[in-house]
């Protein structure tokens, strides 16, 4: 048990280091200047694109599940 | 979330390991409160579609306009990647241990049925080698499926382990068993000696997922704390989120009281440890007495006591509190020959608000605990 335990856990590791390594990379080869643009997207209209996301996931099925903003924010 | 999402993308770079722990604790939320991935999933598709619309809106080249949706699809996958790891781990752990708690809760002794299951499998086994050695014409033996052992197996097992991996494994292992079986009955006895070695390779299988599906669930069953037999504070989540389903549908109120022992750190270098382990153990037997049977007392931590107080509202619950604090205010511990008198609780209490996350009650429970305290210290002759 200890041992299959481990095995997933350095598996879990395994696959958290690919990510970072993944993220890194998707960092490096974007433009600083492109970001800078996306986080001034997202910045303004942060609350916009929330209210949009919350709109789409509590109109599906099986969504009485989902925090709703006013509890969650 | 607009906090999230401003720090997903924020301006100044990521790092790297901050941006996996982030989505890894939003993972975690969404496990315990049980929000289906699916829905998550289309929220990102959701927001990344609207992301995308926004960015068109800029004046971008097409080319950064382009290198500007890959950046934002990758952040968002990514992350949805990290909380979908996060979710399934979270969520394994927390059917394990709702299964625990519910095997705890109906009193199964997992060690004895462990050795009955052992015991029943090496008689079906005996069985069946006994009526190939003595030879009866035509073969009859009870199936490995039918019999007492694989009863248990399809019907009750599956109620213990739920549907694990090395559940569905000790299943193939059976059906592999009762193949091999039948093909024994047909074969000629000079043929059988493969077929029985087969057959104790896998009975010697089947008994090894049966001691790791005991193992896991006995590792998980630990219930109680062992100082003072009150519930385990792993188990806070499942008792919370039950109650939490069970007021969607009744609507009755809870609440939760958080209860610790004031100065203990100055009684346990005035009571040594021992002494101390005392005092813990009286006032867990206290507050467990001040409640009902339908109630859960949880031990959170050596001093730290919670209670999960249903069909409760706040005041039902502040009443509770008062009754607790003014009994124990009146209790004489003797310890060691000592008398001691200069005992009191503090009590943090909230009632349940609608939010789904059962760590959130508890969190705001400890806030109010904490604000207890603080207002102890400030006030003249109390000093907690």
């Amino acid at each position: 048990m200890n041992t299959q335990n481990q095995s997933e856990n350095l598996s879990a590791s395994e696959e958290m280091e690919a990510i970072e390594a993944e993220l890194k990379e998707v960092y490096r080869v974007t433009p600083s200047s492109v970001r800078t643009t996306v986080y001034d997207v997202i910045r303004r209209t942060s609350a916009e694109f929330t209210d949009q996301f919350y709109d789409v996931v509590i109109n599906q099925p099986g969504a009485h599940f989902f925090p709703r903003p006013s509890t969650c924010e | 979330m607009k906090e999230w999402l401003d720090d997903l993308f924020k301006r100044d770079g990521i790092e790297a390991k901050s941006f996996i722990r982030r989505q890894q604790q939003v993972g975690w939320v969404h496990a315990r409160i049980k929000v289906p991935e699916r829905l998550v999933s289309r929220g990102f598709r959701e927001l990344k579609r609207n992301i995308i619309i926004s960015l068109r809106g800029t004046r971008l080249s097409r080319e950064d306009l382009s290198a500007a949706i890959y950046f934002v699809s990758a952040l968002l996958d990514l992350s949805f990647d990290v909380m979908t790891c996060a979710y399934i781990d979270r969520s394994e752990r927390s059917v394990r241990s709702d299964e625990a708690f519910r095997l705890f809760s109906l009193g199964q002794n997992l060690v004895t049925e462990r050795e009955r299951q052992r015991a029943s499998l090496s008689e079906w086994a005996q069985s069946f080698f006994f009526t190939l050695q003595v030879g009866t014409s035509p073969l009859t033996f009870v199936p490995i499926s039918q019999s007492d052992f694989g009863l248990w197996v399809f019907h009750r097992a599956i109620l213990l382990f739920d549907r694990s991996s090395e559940y569905e494994r000790l299943i193939d292992a059976i059906k592999n068993v009762e193949q091999i079986s039948e093909l024994v009955t047909f074969s000629p006895p000079q043929q059988r000696v493969d077929y029985l070695r087969k057959i104790k390779a896998a009975i010697g299988e089947i008994n090894s997922l049966l001691a790791l599906l005991f193992d896991n669930s006995l590792e998980a069953q630990g219930a109680r704390d062992t100082l003072t037999q009150l519930l385990n504070r792993k188990f806070v989540n499942t008792v919370i989120s039950a109650e939490i389903t069970a007021q969607k549908v009744s609507t009755h109120p809870f609440s939760v009281l958080m209860i610790e022992i004031d100065r203990f750190d100055q009684l346990r270098s005035r009571l040594g440890e021992t002494g101390a382990d005392i005092i813990v153990q009286r006032t867990a037997q206290l507050i467990f007495d001040s409640t009902r049977t339908s109630d859960s007392v949880f031990s959170m931590g050596r001093e730290t006591f919670l209670v999960v107080y249903v069909e409760a509202n706040l005041l039902a619950a502040k009443q509770l509190a008062k009754f607790i604090t003014d009994r124990y205010a009146t209790t004489h511990f003797s310890v060691n020959g000592e008398t001691v008198l200069d005992c009191s609780l503090s009590v943090g209490v909230v009632e349940y608000d609608g939010h789904p996350d059962p760590r959130e009650l508890v969190n705001r429970a400890q806030r109010v605990l904490l604000e207890e305290k603080k207002i102890k210290r400030d006030t003249p002759h109390s000093n907690p």
